[in-house]
């Protein structure tokens, strides 16, 4: 005689673990949306437009001046995003420095020339332009439509030919008909 | 004939899982209320002071009345500029011959004065708290943005205007 047993179907039966589960992973997922600025990018990107940047950079080695040419495209390394193309060749002055003066008083200065050519300052300070987009908020310009950047805002971008701390002096955006 | 019914045993995995779905949940209740104090059902309007020390005189321009100011760091949003003021950026040096210090001006920089109202709470310590989370003070170091400028500051003056 042989015994028969009956297969009973079990039949998935959510409980409050599973449930706990789902909130969770679902948590995690708008997280990471939330982090990597998703929401801010689909919000954004409806408004980017074309901006001109203006930028500083202070106190250069005079020979890094080769080094920024028109069309090189440069990338925030501080923020880890596209920053914009070289407008034109920017241009360069000796780099402005304050000391104090025998009577304490404060005194704006300027690189000395290079001792190898004297038609030219040892150090530097370079001002250009680059052409980006972003969007432009009441809150202020958003890089990307993400990265708010404003005058004041010190940034380390890099090309492929140099890396250097930059200061933005101005925002503005581009007619279409430029 | 007969029918088995495999019993649920609670086992370490369970423990595990419940354990970590805890900390997570823990996680998420301390994100949101991180930042916050606990805070007195006061709210009060708040004027003060921001001054934003040697800029350079090509962003004295940057202000205007209306501007929102928002913390760099954490996004709290801590008001709005009702007024501003520009003038030379002070510089104290050595004049080291007639061993005194000398009072003058820092060169092509400016220093700005930013007075900004906002809604503030009141801590349980007494301590003035914008946005729920931003604790404010004289002295407070401020790293803030405004639409057409960004920098760092201290908060000089601070006064309640009327309380609600």
């Amino acid at each position: 005689m042989s015994e028969n047993t009956v297969k009973k179907v079990r039949r998935f039966k959510p409980n409050i673990i599973d449930l706990l589960i789902v909130v969770v992973v679902l948590g995690a997922i708008a997280g990471i949306a939330l982090r990597m600025g998703v929401v801010e990018k689909v919000v954004a990107n409806s408004s980017i437009e074309p901006a001109r940047i203006s930028f500083l950079v202070q106190d250069i080695n005079s020979d890094s001046y080769n080094y920024f040419n028109v069309g090189d495209e440069f990338y925030s390394d501080t923020h880890k995003c596209y920053f914009g193309r070289l407008e034109e060749k920017p241009y360069d002055l000796p780099a402005e420095a304050f000391i104090a003066g025998a009577d304490g008083s404060l005194l704006k200065a300027y690189s000395p020339t290079d001792p190898d050519d004297p038609s030219k300052s040892s150090r530097i300070d370079v001002r250009g332009k680059v052409i980006s987009s972003g969007v432009f908020s009441s809150e202020g310009f958003l890089l990307g439509g993400t990265t708010y950047i404003a005058p004041g805002s010190k940034i380390t971008v890099k090309s492929s030919n140099i890396t250097v701390s930059i200061t933005v002096t101005d925002i503005e955006k581009v007619n279409a008909s430029e | 004939m007969g029918t088995t019914v495999k019993k649920h045993k609670f086992n370490a995995v369970d423990a595990a899982i419940i354990i970590v779905i805890a900390a997570v949940i823990g996680a998420v209740v301390l994100f949101f209320t991180m930042g916050g104090t606990d805070t007195v059902n006061n709210t009060v309007k708040l004027e003060y002071v921001i001054e934003l020390r040697t800029i350079r005189n090509e962003f004295s321009d940057n202000f205007a009345v209306g501007d929102g100011v928002v913390d760099s760091v954490a996004k709290y949003h801590l008001g709005e500029v009702i007024g501003f003021s520009v003038e030379p950026a002070s510089y104290n040096g050595n004049d080291f011959s007639a061993g005194a210090l000398v009072a003058g001006e820092y060169p092509e920089h400016s220093n700005v004065h930013l007075t900004v109202v906002s809604e503030a709470t009141i801590g349980a310590d007494g301590r003035y708290v914008l946005d729920g989370g931003y604790d404010i003070s004289v002295g407070t170091t401020m790293y803030v943005r405004l639409p057409n400028y960004t920098g760092v500051g201290y908060c000089t003056q601070l006064s309640e205007t009327e309380a609600e």
